[in-house]
């Protein structure tokens, strides 16, 4: 029908043969049969008095749409040319027909290039935040999963009510626990108790390629059953025997690495200086923690070692310092609640004048191990913290995204439906089925999620270091080698694919081929509402997610900008010595941090000089409860307590109210009373009625001592200023830890030289480790910057996946209306009334979507 | 007169096609569309092309013969017959549209006239 024009009818014959023939009706006994019947018909025609072109065209015309024809005919042969060769043509034949499909998919994608790629990249940034958030949650859910026994260990926690009033839930407890509950309780199997050496542990080894120093803050002090219960595998070393001799260590494979490079580390001695000092000889080396464990450390020294320190050989040391987790096992099928009860009962037994006298009553439970990592309402000791509420929420977060990207796609799809509607029109005429349609559409949806797909987890993985950066987490591909992983991915993927593309491919099926084709979009109006609903919810979500964002940053800045009541501007912090000679008792040791501040002071830029035992930002010696001297033990209220010199309070700037500081020299007694200075907030909390009335009157934390009000200073925020101010108690600590100096701004790395060769002179064998105060101070933030961070940048994708939808229908909205926009030009319209008329309609969206 | 529904026409194409060549003992591809044509009132409006693949199927399957021959006018057409088979199979449609028909007829009421 589309023949060249030629004179000669039999040309146009040729012509006709010529092109049916290229469509694939190749046959020439049909094509014979067929020009016989059309020269019929011409003729029939050609008596009625039509020109000969004219009857040759009209001819073709009835004789059929040339599609169905050539479908027919195909349909035809095939099933004649199938009967013949059997099943493995069919096969065959239907992978061509599919193979076909998909050609007819790409081309006509790639036909719509800008539309494509628009919804190719919002779906892919969609999926890529869903992959890496994915495996964010699946890592923070795979804490501790490596330990064969899980399911059995638990950690014992203690629920607190002082009072009547909820004290919240911990896992503090006193060595004696452990013992006592494998006795009492039958339903525990073992028990082990862990103990970090809070604060950094100095350890050195003295080799014979010289001595290698280091703070270590991975010591942790742990019983025998440890190993058998927890699956830390050894490397090296004996793991029925490990840690049952006293003054032996195992050490990890890194920390063997560093210590003894490639030679052989068991036998060889380390000395430890910590909670406990001496040499250590190394019986083991066990493989790296995995990031994944609860439990970080490098280093495992025996528990009993840790029991004959001092301070653990005290009278009440046993229940009363609380400084212990313990982990139990229990036997295969075990009564949780009874073991519980057993517990409490036994312990409220072992407590009772204790938990009498200060009025409280404890619940015992048992908390599984699996739970220990995002459970952040128990605090602990020594736990790498994560919290359940934060995961859900980021999961949350990564659904909408997803969803914003889907919407975005469904909305685009359809949007184009106008302009595909000719194409379906002609299709319908020509005798496709719906369902041969839908699947056609359904096919390039396919194929643009599977692109994305692909492009996602390319992008996913490139961004994965960046992750692990900002989230402070450690995700590694190997969360991609687990197929459970995928089979949920695949699946919400899958899902995801099939609902997008079936709406789109639903309204394009759908279309009346005589509507489209007479030009009128009315069958389609309807669907407008909807889109436009659409993009404001995906605007709406964005925005809130921009909004959110912002809150949390000005929160972040309004916290950050706070009075805190310190001075922590160019203060430089020096971590004191921990190494010293054989015997160095305390007053030694006053004497030497004193030679050390003198020294300093005689460095110029150094200003001020304050010794403490914690920094600002660094928590604090105590955590305890204090009473007024004359009330009773119950009336205690949570209180900290720190140790400092007579500058500490000049170098921070505190200021005093009532009363007088320590000054240099004060006597540190080691019986009765001792003087202590503390803030507005603990005069308050213990109950005096004013700062001046405080003044020379005594506040307990137990039976002994008594501390004696010298001074008061006014309230800081010692910790974050999320928190409130704490009660706070200095006593005098001239041999204190930490060394602040304040200094001036001039020249400061020559100023830390003199410093640190100060230091080393007077300390040798200890490395020289410093900070700023107020970096330190800073620090504490760091878990919400990097929320706020997190929070942000998810935002803003999905702000940019809105956006692309949006400038994806706005493009198309342009050129659907470029018949209506040429006319008013000719009107007269000028170029910035046309854009303000077309963009009036998307900026009424997204004012909705603001509101 | 109503249009025909497109599944109807193609149903009733085969039992007419076999039916006209029952009557016509040979008839050719053009004759045999101008027959329905005539037959039917211009009711059945076959595109005309679509006649031939269904000739085809029907020689495919036994049912009618052909052979080529020479027109008056000289040009070559294809002229085809019903085969024994296609009687039977004719006569088997024909059952069948009869029996549809009658039960139409007995459930339709009579009341009821068609548009």
């Amino acid at each position: 029908m589309e023949s060249q024009p030629a004179s000669d009818v039999n040309g146009l014959f040729a012509a006709w043969r010529g092109h049916m023939a290229e469509r694939g009706v190749a046959d020439e006994a049909t094509l014979d049969e067929l020009e016989s019947h059309l020269r019929d018909e011409v003729d029939r025609l050609l008596e009625k008095g039509l020109p000969e072109r004219q009857a040759f065209f009209e001819a073709c015309i009835r004789l059929g749409h040339e599609d169905a024809l050539v479908t027919e005919y195909r349909k035809a042969n095939w099933t004649g040319e199938m009967r013949q060769r059997g099943l493995a043509y069919e096969l065959n034949w239907r992978l061509g027909m599919f193979r076909n499909y998909i050609k007819t998919a790409i081309r006509s994608l790639l036909r719509q290039k800008g539309y494509s790629f628009i919804n190719v990249a919002g779906l892919t940034l969609g999926m890529a935040c869903c992959l890496l958030l994915f495996q964010y949650v699946a890592y923070e859910y795979s804490f501790d999963q490596f330990n064969t026994i899980r399911d059995r260990i638990y950690r014992a926690v203690f629920h607190s009510t002082h009072n009547g009033e909820d004290q919240g839930t911990g896992a503090n407890v006193g060595f004696s626990f452990g013992p006592t509950m494998a006795q009492e309780v039958p339903g525990i199997v073992k028990f082990a108790r862990v103990h970090p050496n809070y604060g950094d542990a100095v350890v050195s080894y003295k080799g014979p390629a010289g001595d290698r120093t280091f703070k270590e803050e991975g010591v942790f002090y742990v019983d025998s059953t440890f190993l058998s219960m927890f699956t830390y595998p050894l490397v090296k070393g004996d793991r029925p025997q490990a840690l049952r001799q006293p003054e032996t260590m195992l050490v990890s494979a890194s920390m063997a690495r560093k210590y003894f490079g490639n030679t052989d580390p068991i036998g060889k001695m380390l000395d430890v200086t910590g909670w406990v000092r001496g040499p250590y000889t190394v019986t083991g080396v066990f493989r790296d923690v995995p990031p994944t464990s609860s439990m970080q450390f490098d280093f495992l020294l025996p528990m009993q070692d840790l029991l004959k320190t001092g301070m653990y050989m005290q009278e009440g040391a046993d229940w009363g310092w609380t400084n212990f987790t313990t982990y139990v096992e229990t036997g295969p099928s075990a009564d949780l609640s009874d073991i519980e009860r057993k517990i409490t009962e036994s312990y409220t037994r072992h407590r009772a004048d204790n938990l009498a006298a200060s009025n409280t009553k404890i619940d015992a439970h048992l908390q599984p191990l699996l739970d220990v990592h995002l459970n952040a309402d128990f605090g602990g000791p020594g736990i790498v913290q994560g919290s359940r509420k934060t995961v859900y929420f980021f999961m949350v977060i990564g659904l909408i995204t997803l969803l914003i990207a889907l919407v975005n796609y469904v909305n685009l799809a359809t949007a184009r439906a106008l302009d595909r509607a000719k194409e379906v029109g002609v299709r319908k005429v020509v005798g496709a089925h719906r369902q041969q349609l839908m699947g056609q559409f359904l096919l390039e949806s396919a194929l643009m999620n599977l692109t994305a797909l692909v492009l996602a987890i390319v992008l996913a993985l490139l961004l994965l270091p960046v992750v692990n950066q900002v989230a402070d987490v450690k995700l590694t591909g190997s969360l991609w080698l687990d197929a459970r992983f995928w089979a949920v991915f695949l699946g919400v993927f899958g899902l995801g694919a099939l609902l997008s593309g079936l709406y789109p491919a639903f309204i394009l099926s759908s279309f009346k081929p005589v509507t489209v084709l007479k030009g009128k979009a009315g069958a389609f109006t309807s669907r407008v509402t909807l889109r436009k609903v659409l993009v404001v919810v995906q605007f709406a979500a964005s925005i809130t997610l921009l909004a959110g964002t912002f809150i949390v940053y000005e929160q972040l800045q309004y916290v950050r900008g706070m009075d805190i009541g310190l001075d922590l501007n160019q203060v430089l912090v020096v971590e004191a010595p921990r190494v010293g000679p054989e015997g160095q008792d305390r007053d030694d040791r006053t004497i030497a941090m004193s030679t050390l501040k003198e020294e300093l002071r005689k460095i110029p830029a150094v200003r001020e000089i304050g010794l403490s035992s914690t920094t600002p930002g660094k928590g604090f010696n105590w955590y305890t409860e204090m009473y007024k001297a004359t009330d009773d033990p119950s009336r205690g209220q949570p209180a900290r307590a720190t140790g400092i010199d007579a500058h500490f309070a000049d170098v921070y700037g505190l200021e005093m109210v009532a009363g007088q500081p320590f000054h240099e020299g004060m006597p540190v007694p080691d019986s009765g009373d001792v003087r202590v200075l503390v803030n507005e907030t603990m005069v308050k909390a213990v109950g005096f009625p004013s700062n001046e009335e405080a003044i020379g009157q005594g506040i307990k934390a137990g039976p002994q001592p008594t501390f004696i009000v010298q001074g008061v200073f006014k309230d800081f925020n010692w910790s974050s200023a999320h928190e409130q101010t704490e009660a706070v108690m200095f006593f005098y600590q001239p041999y204190g830890g930490n060394i602040s100096m304040k200094v001036s701004t001039k020249d400061l790395p020559g100023t830390l030289a003199s410093v640190q060769k100060t230091y080393e002179a007077l300390f040798p064998g200890n490395p020289f480790n410093y900070y700023f105060a107020d970096a330190a101070y800073d620090a504490q933030y760091k878990a919400d910057e990097r929320f706020a961070t997190l929070f942000g940048a998810f935002a803003g994708i999905a702000i940019l996946i809105a956006c692309l939808g949006l400038f994806g229908l706005a493009a198309f909205t342009a050129e659907s209306r470029t018949k209506e926009i040429g006319v008013r030009k000719v009107l007269g319209a000028t170029v910035p009334s046309i854009v303000g008329l077309l963009s009036k309609d998307f900026v009424k969206l997204v004012v909705i979507a603001l509101v | 007169m109503p249009e025909v529904s497109r599944s109807l026409v193609a149903a009733s194409s085969r039992p007419l096609i076999l039916a006209i060549l029952s009557e016509l003992q040979e008839s050719y591809g053009y004759e045999i569309i101008q027959e329905v044509k005539r037959l039917s009132g211009g009711v059945l409006e076959w595109q005309d092309g679509m006649l031939y693949p269904v000739l085809h199927r029907l020689e495919e399957e036994g049912l009618i013969a052909s052979r080529w021959g020479v027109a008056e006018n000289g040009r070559k057409r294809k002229y085809y017959r019903l085969n024994p088979s296609g009687l039977e199979a004719l006569k088997a449609e024909m059952a069948q549209w009869v029996q549809v028909h009658q039960t139409l007829m007995s459930v339709w009421n009579p009341n009821l006239r068609p548009t």
